[in-house]
């Protein structure tokens, strides 16, 4: 096929900055359960674990990873379940201010990453696409997924 | 969306050389066997063709030359010789790194590939020269400018769900009607009586009989996309028209009225065909058919988290029962407990069946181990006899997954260390050719794998003095037999003083103790020196359900298993406060105990009467506090996944009855880690 | 917010569709047009099965992953477009229209 490929992307807000994963490995988006069972000596980021349709999904609140001091809930906080490695054992819950929308794009959009700072413990990011004066980070999610694992 | 196509190749292409290599060991016994040899080849072919789609280019190519061997050897131009085995077998090692890795970028790598695609090459030429070859011009040239019309019988046999999926099969026969002069004849005997009737099931399957002038491909352009749900047979039963003959049309008056299929034979009088010409259009087509329908006789094929799902559910339905018959025996409705009754009849067996169903048998991995024996005993230049019995024996096909390594590796031990050379075999009196012995069968509601070896045996002293040379014991330390074999366990033990190829780099026994450890197993030794090696593997039937007792620590729920606990002991608050170093005194006896509250960071609540669960590992018996204790509880153990595997105190999570969530804590981690100090008690 | 992707996804998806299918009704389809929509039947197609079951869109989706199979075998060559295959994708994508937008007007977003 071609160079240029079309990505799908799913965007998310944190506070104030936009990212975005690739929609093709998002499962599902949920509301924010009421009883997310919290998990003893787990890392703070990881918010518990909840039950999706009879499966137990770890989740990661990404305001924490991505180093944010506020992190009161609100009625818009969804969670995201990405599944970077395509199996049961690879899907985790990512716990995000709100959801924003669904970006078709070209892979050939995309710049490369020039963040001011860090972002908390992200190491790396696929890219950063530039709409309507917003940028939007596109997270590399076997690096998330590293980082959760750790 | 591609990806996921790929993973589906890569999973079939795996069954694929399962199959291979399976055959290619039958046919190692059996030379000239024709029906293994069509096997080889066809896998082959398929190999080929799905590496071409899905982009495996090198796969694609290599498998190509392979299959042309194979193909010559099927149409005898080539002898099938112990040598063409070994390079088929080291053949499919190559396909499986291809399929692994995808196409090669690396240089080197690459380099291998293409000498490897000469020696297949090399094969062929080398024959080629003792014998004359033929020229195959390929018979099968199909006449493209036929302008006469032909007449097809067509076999549509949509599957029960075929409606569900939006297909109307009514559209279908209209499009085949457009296509020609067609008559077709609707089957209903698999309707169904009423009372049994799923109104959005189809039942029917229909035969047409179609005269046209268009493609056999223009046919089946009329099914593309319906072809996952149907039976689709189209075989060419005239060279003309014969819809109109009187001889045709009782023939079909008679499917009609006894609802008996048509079949191909049935027209032999009518068709002007020569019979060859109507193998060539329809048999490979028939072919296919033949082989789905064989392989649906004896087993499905089911995506394993599908097993899982019915797992889970069938033990929500338990939960929700024994809430049922709670409710029914205090209700004293004779209806509604005899309902219950029943329903736990019901559900009961339906969870005996579940459970069955996702046990696989062990035979599936074997293959795997035979070819490790019959590689390695090559390499080594030994001679073993590998031995299975009981591979039929069934086991949760997560237990399964994690035995692989662990016996792959008990195997490797068994060659490398056990077995001896064939002269120093003979000098110690035995027969030239060891033997291996893998064993599997049912103990109580375990299951153990055994596998011995009829080798030199382990020699106790020596392990001793290099266990003291690693400083693990000491000198003057007094250790039995059992003690001196536990040693193998110790992480970094390795008695094998040169590094070889095999075992011994750096991963030993204790690997294979922890592997086994964690799918709730345990191994032991048994050597005899001069005499030979048994290890015994001791496993759980099924890792998914375990009885447990729920408890209460904090705001959490968490379920400890029945197995490990030895009673429930309430203590009088003030007896925790005479204690000293987390030691209890009990009945005169000094128990250790673990608070799981600080272990858990739960806050410390003041209770009136404390509960300890008094838990039994290796003869001692270890105290462990909880908040209170909720009851006895049938639960299924979910994994926590790789996230949070560094938790490793908890084994996994279950799911309650009202959807909330309780994790399994393991019992044996945790007293380990208290011996290390790192829980506080 | 997540209904207003679904909104949005199920706005485009159906007008394009919508799209294909009238043309598929076109008298005469030449070459240039053919393989044009056949990128633009693979587009929706592959679309439909990657994001479709995440909001919600189950059945639609499930049906155009058949599509997309077959449309990736035409544009790699492997496999011919007949008329009948025009005709057939046509029944199919009307289907997929009718599917979407019962599947739109009745499921809720998960849990």
């Amino acid at each position: 096929m071609e160079d240029v490929q079309e990505i799908t992307l799913l965007s998310f807000q944190i506070q104030e900055d936009t990212f975005a994963v690739n929609a093709l490995k998002v499962d599902h988006i949920l509301e924010v359960p009421e009883n997310i069972t919290p998990v003893p000596n787990a890392p703070e980021f990881i918010k518990g674990i909840i039950n999706l349709h009879g499966n137990i999904i770890p989740v990661a609140d990404m305001r924490i990873i991505m180093g944010k001091e506020d992190i009161t809930s609100n009625q818009d906080n969804s969670i995201i379940v990405i599944n970077p490695a395509n199996n049961q054992d690879s899907r985790v819950g990512i716990m995000v201010d709100i959801v924003k929308e669904v970006i078709e794009t070209k892979s050939s959009e995309l710049k490369e990453t020039v963040l001011d700072g860090k972002k908390g413990l992200i190491e790396s990011f696929e890219g950063t696409l530039l709409i309507n004066d917003e940028f939007i980070h596109i997270i590399d999610m076997n690096n998330l997924a590293e980082i959760i694992e750790k | 969306m591609l990806d996921k196509f790929k993973a589906k190749f890569v999973e079939e292409s795996m069954d694929n050389l399962q199959d291979l290599e399976e055959s290619l060991f039958l046919l190692e016994k059996d030379l000239e066997n024709k029906e293994l040899i069509e096997r080889i080849f066809r896998a082959m072919h398929s190999l080929k063709g799905g590496g071409a789609m899905f982009g495996f280019n090198h796969l694609s190519d290599f498998t190509h030359h392979l299959e042309t061997i194979f193909d010559w050897v099927r149409n005898n131009k080539l002898a099938v010789t112990s040598d063409l085995i070994t390079l088929t077998f080291s053949a499919i090692d190559h396909i499986k790194n291809l399929i692994k890795t995808g196409d090669l970028t690396d240089e080197q790598e690459l380099k291998g590939h293409n000498q490897f695609i000469l020696r297949l090459q090399s094969v062929l030429s080398d024959s080629a020269s003792t014998l004359s070859v033929h020229s195959t011009v390929d018979s099968q040239n199909i006449n493209d400018e036929i302008s006469e019309s032909k007449t097809y019988l067509i076999n549509f046999i949509p599957q029960e769900e075929l409606l569900q999926n939006g297909t109307n099969p009514l559209y279908l026969l209209d499009d085949i009607h457009a296509l020609g002069e067609a008559i077709s004849i609707a089957y209903t005997h698999k309707v169904p009586s009423l009372e049994l009737i799923d109104i959005t099931a189809n039942y029917c399957l229909w035969q047409i009989l179609l005269n046209t002038s268009e493609s056999l491909n223009e046919i089946k352009d009329v099914f593309i996309f319906v072809e996952d749900e149907c039976e689709l047979q189209i075989d060419l039963i005239a060279d003309s028209n014969i819809l109109q003959k009187p001889e045709c049309i009782e023939i079909i008056k008679k499917a009609r009225k006894g609802n008996s299929l048509l079949k191909i034979e049935d027209f032999q009088s009518l068709s002007q065909l020569k019979p060859s010409s109507q193998e060539l259009e329809s048999g490979e087509e028939k072919k296919k058919i033949t082989a789905i329908k064989e392989h649906k006789i004896s087993s499905i094929r089911v995506a394993s988290h599908k097993i899982d799902e019915l797992v889970t559910l069938v033990s929500e339905l338990v939960t929700i029962q024994a809430q049922l018959s709670l409710y029914s025996e205090s209700n004293e409705d004779p209806v509604i407990v005899s309902l219950s009754e029943n329903i736990q009849k019901l559900s009961r067996q339906l969870r005996e069946n579940a459970f069955d169903i996702s046990l696989i048998p062990l035979q599936s991995e074997l293959m795997r181990f035979q070819r490790l024996v019959r590689d390695l005993s090559k390499d080594q230049g030994k001679d073993i006899d590998f031995v299975i019995e009981g591979g039929d024996l069934e086991l949760d096909k997560n237990i399964i997954e994690h035995l692989t390594d662990p016996l792959l590796h008990i195997l490797r031990n068994s060659i490398d260390h056990g077995i001896e050379l064939p002269e120093e075999r003979i000098s110690s009196g035995k027969s030239p050719k060891g033997t291996i012995l893998f064993k599997a069968f049912h103990s109580g509601a375990n299951v153990i794998i055994e596998v011995s070896d009829d080798g030199k045996g382990m020699d106790l002293e020596y392990i001793r003095q290099k266990a003291i040379s690693k400083e693990i014991v000491d000198q003057n330390a007094v250790l039995t037999d059992k003690e001196v074999l536990d040693l193998l366990f110790v992480s970094g033990f390795s008695t094998k003083d040169a590094v070889s190829d095999v075992s011994g780099r750096g991963v030993g026994m204790d690997v294979v103790r922890r592997k086994i450890a964690n799918i709730r197993g345990e191994v032991s030794i048994d050597t005899e020196k001069g005499k030979g090696t048994t290890i015994t593997i001791r496993l759980p039937l099924t890792l998914s359900i375990i009885d447990g007792l729920l408890v209460k620590v904090g705001a959490n729920q968490y379920v400890i298993p029945i197995s490990a606990i030895d009673k429930i002991h309430a203590l009088d608050p003030s007896q925790l406060k005479k204690s000293f170093n987390n030691v209890v005194v009990l009945d005169k006896e000094q128990i250790p105990y673990i608070d799981l509250r600080k272990v858990f960071n739960a806050p410390e609540v003041e209770h009136d009467v404390i509960q300890m669960v008094m838990i039994k590992a290796e003869d001692r018996i270890t105290g462990v506090i909880v908040d209170s204790v909720i009851g006895e509880y049938q639960t299924v153990v979910k994994p926590l996944g790789r996230y949070l595997k560094k938790q490793e105190i908890l084994s996994g999570a279950t799911i309650m009855g009202d959807g909330t969530l309780a994790m399994v804590v393991d019992t044996s981690r945790l007293l380990m880690e208290r011996k290390s100090k790192k829980v506080a008690g | 917010m997540l209904t207003e992707i679904k909104q949005q996804f199920y706005k485009e998806t159906l007008q394009e569709l919508k799209n294909i299918s009238s043309d598929l009704s076109a008298q005469v389809i030449d070459a240039d047009r053919k393989s044009l929509l056949v990128d633009r039947i693979f587009s929706v197609s592959h679309q439909l099965s990657g994001t479709g079951p995440m909001l919600g869109f189950d059945m639609s989706s499930k049906i155009s992953r058949k599509l997309e199979k077959t449309f990736y075998e035409i544009r790699s060559g492997e496999k011919e477009v007949s008329l009948q295959l025009l005709w057939q994708t046509k029944r199919t994508i009307d289907f997929m229209i009718d599917c979407i937008t019962e599947e739109n007007q009745t499921q809720v977003p998960q849990q």
